[in-house]
């Protein structure tokens, strides 16, 4: 049982047992279509035929190739009558027809496959198209609704057609044990195309809201009227299923409708819907103009089974949309199963060849039939599968150019931008998408669809998918082609990190040297006696800290920044016993790095406003505020002594003043003083 | 303090006596004896003789030396005389070494681009037991004893109360200000102060023992 299941579930079963319904389908109308007699005779209205089981004289009617046409209800029971009555008498050795008085005697032949005209064969071909490319696909895909609906309407189509096939073309009459049952799988397989073909727009690009119940509607409200005319209840008439099919097809353009808009923000659906729909409209759109409309009009409709023809323009379009717009999502996958099938076909067809109709024995049948496959089908397979598959690779130097510009981005952003921009250029996915790292290496999954980069130095693990836009599947050589290209950053990686390094060790190393050989030096003039240059030396020292901050790139947060200068300030101005008021921000307030020129300024200016405040105020108390918004850090220093002098105002504001001046102004702030009458600073510096 | 020796390690001569010069400030009655280099400063604390009169009460050490690291001498120090405080005297209070210095047994440390009083009462609160304490410090103290949380170890671990001393610390606050933000006394706040440089001395000697072990040292 589960062995069974599980042989069940190959695609290959699945596919042989589509092409085994088909073939025996074909065979079937064959086999109808040679039981007639061959008189070779051509029908004529006024034809008066006679033979040993009676006589018949032949009117308009009978020479109609498809009852279903005959628009009044009455006639189609007397066409299949009269066409029962016919074959009675057809069923004799010979017949005698009297036509525009001549007589001729006929003698009956039996009508062989040769003699099948090609009318039945394009009707033949059309319904085996239809079977085995939906039924292809539906064996690739066997759970999914749509490609179960699409299979359903191939499998209604192919009905239709064959049974059309055999009672189109025939030659003169079929009794009505078998024109009513094929002219009934007409009208039912027509209806069996149109219902999955709704049902499968319904879902497919995308799912319509209340699907369920539209599906279930639909197929109640077609099956219903479908019985109505064919049981010619309630006063319909057979003919009435043409009405069903042009009711169908307006249907299907208006759920294709409904698809377009729902599709409107989805670019990868919106071209499968235009595709698939495009077949299926101008498919059964040329159908229903050419015939259905035509009956429907009064006008004479063309032949039904080239009529036919139209859908086969349906089932083709659909096969060759299936790689370029991935529709059902078998993609590239489909053909590489049916080159392999077809492989097969002609291997098995070619050794059945040799050995039937040449006469060869087995084994070296066998072998030629191998030998023949080898050396003709796989190197045209090859030539198909690259022209299918045709891309612009990049050469070796190309990747290595591209890698590294990857690795030498100036930001993580621009790095991020570079590397998807290459991924694109190389695999051209149809998705993209960061995801967590599911190894250290490339990782491609087991159904070709989709390849994993794992992260590289800051870039994210990627997963792409569908590449070269679904036109294909990953080949190990596109996972050749991401390994190489994932060491070629990975060593430019490691080059340029080796660099930084560098770098960083000069910054520091200079860093260093400032901060302990400069520092120490102007600190044994600090601690000389020369006191006028003291707070000049202070001042230069608190620079190359801040200097030294910024070359060795550290990051400061504001939060610890104002942390900093306001222990620093209370340091200071206790030691000359004055109060500092300066409330802290609540605790995470300010919890981001601020750069280097902010970080430089903001420090000189507390710097400079407390050495100001210690030698010129003569206050007891200097009240500092800070407030941050999200564009500007808002400074407020304000104390109680003497105020600015008169002097400050009129443009002498001294070295301290003057450089804090520059330094705000520079950074894009403003700088005020005023006295009220006590010394007050307002500066606003700019967040960037 | 009174009858006893100050060793002050430090190159530059200026700097040298503008340290000597603050000792006899803070403490006048208290004997100094001036390094200019790491050998010179191993020598003395090797040599008794010198600590005969005046014993050894505590240290000034530069970091940067002409012929090593100020913090060999406070190892040193430690080792052989684990209970008289060495002081860091430094140009930065966020000085890369600094920080290293104070793990390895510094009990404070001096700014010496500070004005004269300031760093007079610095001395006379790290003799109090008082050590000064920088936001900056005080940050990365939090770090140090954030990650490596050991169970079996109470003595290097922070008390709640002495994590919440450096968070305030490390945000800005005075001593004076923590204590009341704490509702504490000042001095019991020191007192944390105080706890906490003890326990980063014990962590680095545990953090040290166990490498010494990881690299089959010991």
């Amino acid at each position: 049982m589960k062995n069974n299941a599980q042989f069940f579930s190959t695609p290959y079963v699945r596919l042989a047992i589509v092409l085994l319904s088909g073939t025996i389908l074909t065979l079937t109308a064959i086999y109808l279509a040679c039981l007639e007699n061959n008189f070779s005779v051509t029908l004529q209205p006024g034809m008066v035929i006679t033979s040993s089981y009676g006589e018949f004289a032949v009117e308009e009617i009978d020479l109609a190739p498809e009852p279903g046409d005959i628009p009044k209800k009455f006639d189609y029971e007397h066409f299949l009558f009269r066409q029962d009555e016919l074959a009675k008498i057809l069923k004799a050795d010979k017949i005698i027809i009297s036509y525009k008085s001549t007589i001729s005697e006929h003698k009956a032949s039996v009508r062989t496959v040769a003699d099948l005209p090609a009318l039945f064969w394009t009707q033949v071909v059309v319904a085996l198209g239809g079977i085995f490319i939906s039924g292809w696909i539906w064996a690739l895909k066997p759970k999914s609704l749509p490609t179960l609906f699409f299979f359903l309407s191939g499998l209604g189509m192919g009905l239709s057609a064959m049974s059309s096939a055999v009672y189109t073309t025939r030659l003169m009459a079929l009794p009505i044990e078998f024109f009513k049952p094929l002219s009934l799988t007409n009208a039912w397989g027509a209806l069996s195309f149109g219902v999955p073909m709704i049902a499968l727009f319904l879902i497919y690009p995308r799912e319509i809201r209340r699907w369920k119940e539209l599906i279930t509607f639909e197929i109640l409200f077609f099956f219903t009227w479908g019985l109505a005319c064919t049981m010619q209840w309630w006063g319909f008439k057979v003919a009435d299923v043409t009405v069903i099919i042009l009711v169908m097809m307006v249907v299907i353009c208006v759920v294709i409708g409904a698809q377009f808009v729902v599709t409107k923000n989805d670019p990868k659906s919106r071209a499968i819907l235009l595709w698939l729909g495009l077949s299926v409209i101008i498919g059964t759109g040329l159908f229903v103009v050419f015939n259905t409309l035509r009956v429907l009009l009064g006008l004479k409709p063309l032949d039904q089974g080239y009529a036919f023809l139209s859908f086969l323009i349906l089932y083709v379009g659909i096969a060759f949309g299936l790689k370029q717009y991935r529709l059902f999502e078998v993609g590239d996958w489909a053909y590489r199963f049916l080159f392999y099938t077809s492989g097969t076909l002609i291997f098995v067809a070619l050794d059945a060849i040799l050995i039937f109709i040449l006469g060869i024995s087995r084994v070296p049948a066998l072998g030629l039939a191998l030998v023949a496959v080898s050396f003709t089908y796989l190197p045209l397979r090859d030539y198909f599968w690259r022209l299918f598959n045709r891309h612009k690779e990049l050469l070796p130097h190309e990747l290595l150019r591209e890698a590294l510009s990857v690795t030498l981005a100036p930001s993580a952003a621009v790095r991020l931008q570079r590397w998807e921009g290459l991924v694109k250029k190389l695999f051209d996915p149809l998705e993209m998408k960061y995801c967590e790292p599911i190894s250290k290496t490339v990782v491609l999954a087991p159904d070709g669809v989709a390849l994993t980069f794992p992260a590289i130095s800051d870039i994210p693990a990627l997963r792409i998918a569908y590449p070269w836009s679904g036109r294909s599947l990953f080949s190990l050589r596109a996972v050749e082609l991401a390994k190489q290209m994932i060491q070629f950053i990975e060593e430019a990686e490691s080059s340029r990190q080796a660099y930084d390094r560098g770098v960083v060790e000069e910054r520091l190393r200079i860093a260093q040297d400032l901060h302990d050989d400069v520092s120490a030096r102007l600190l044994t003039g600090l601690h000389g006696d020369n006191s006028d240059l003291r707070s000049t030396i202070q001042g230069a020292m608190t620079d190359i800290r801040s200097i030294v901050k910024g070359i060795a790139a550290e990051k400061v947060f504001l939060n610890d920044l104002l942390a900093d200068l306001r222990s620093e300030s209370h340091r200071r101005l206790l030691a000359v016993d004055m109060d500092l008021v300066w409330l802290l921000p609540e605790k995470n307030t300010y919890e981001f790095a601020v750069d280097y020129h902010l970080h430089k300024t903001l420090g000189s200016v507390i710097r400079e406003i407390v050495s100001n405040c210690i030698k010129h105020s003569n206050a007891k108390k200097l009240e500092v505020e800070i407030n941050v918004t999200t564009e500007q850090i808002h400074i407020t220093a304000s104390d109680n002594g003497q105020g600015f002098a008169e002097k400050v105002f009129q443009g002498h504001m001294g070295f301290g003043l003057n450089s804090l001046n520059k330094r705000v102004t520079d950074l894009g702030g403003t700088f005020e003083i005023k006295n009220t009458p006590h010394a007050c600073v307002i500066i606003v510096l700019p967040l960037l | 303090m009174t009858g006893k020796t100050c060793l002050i390690v430090e190159d530059q001569l200026e700097t040298g006596s503008f340290l000597t010069k603050i000792v006899k400030v803070a403490f006048p009655n208290v004997a100094t004896v001036l390094a200019q280099d790491l050998k010179s400063a191993i020598a003395i604390i090797n040599d008794p003789s010198k600590f005969k009169d005046a014993p050894l009460g505590f240290c000034i050490i530069d970091l940067g030396l002409p012929d090593g690291s100020g913090i060999d001498v406070i190892r040193e120090l430690k080792e052989k005389y684990p209970d008289v405080p060495s002081v860091v005297a430094t140009i930065y209070d966020d000085d890369a070494f600094l920080f290293k210095a104070l793990a390895a047994g510094a009990f404070g440390y001096l700014l010496k681009a500070d004005d004269e009083s300031s760093l007079v009462s610095t001395l006379k609160l790290i003799e109090n037991n008082n050590p000064p304490l920088s936001p900056s410090i005080a940050r990365r103290l939090l770090r140090e004893f954030r990650d490596d949380n050991q169970p079996n170890k109470p003595d290097v671990n922070l008390s709640p109360r002495e994590r919440e001393t450096l968070v305030l610390i490390g945000r800005g606050l005075t001593v004076n200000e923590v204590a009341a933000e704490m509702k504490l006394s000042a001095q019991t706040v020191a007192g944390y102060v105080k706890i906490i440089y003890q326990k980063l001395h014990v962590s680095n000697r545990v953090e040290l023992i166990r490498e010494a072990t990881r690299r089959g040292l010991v």
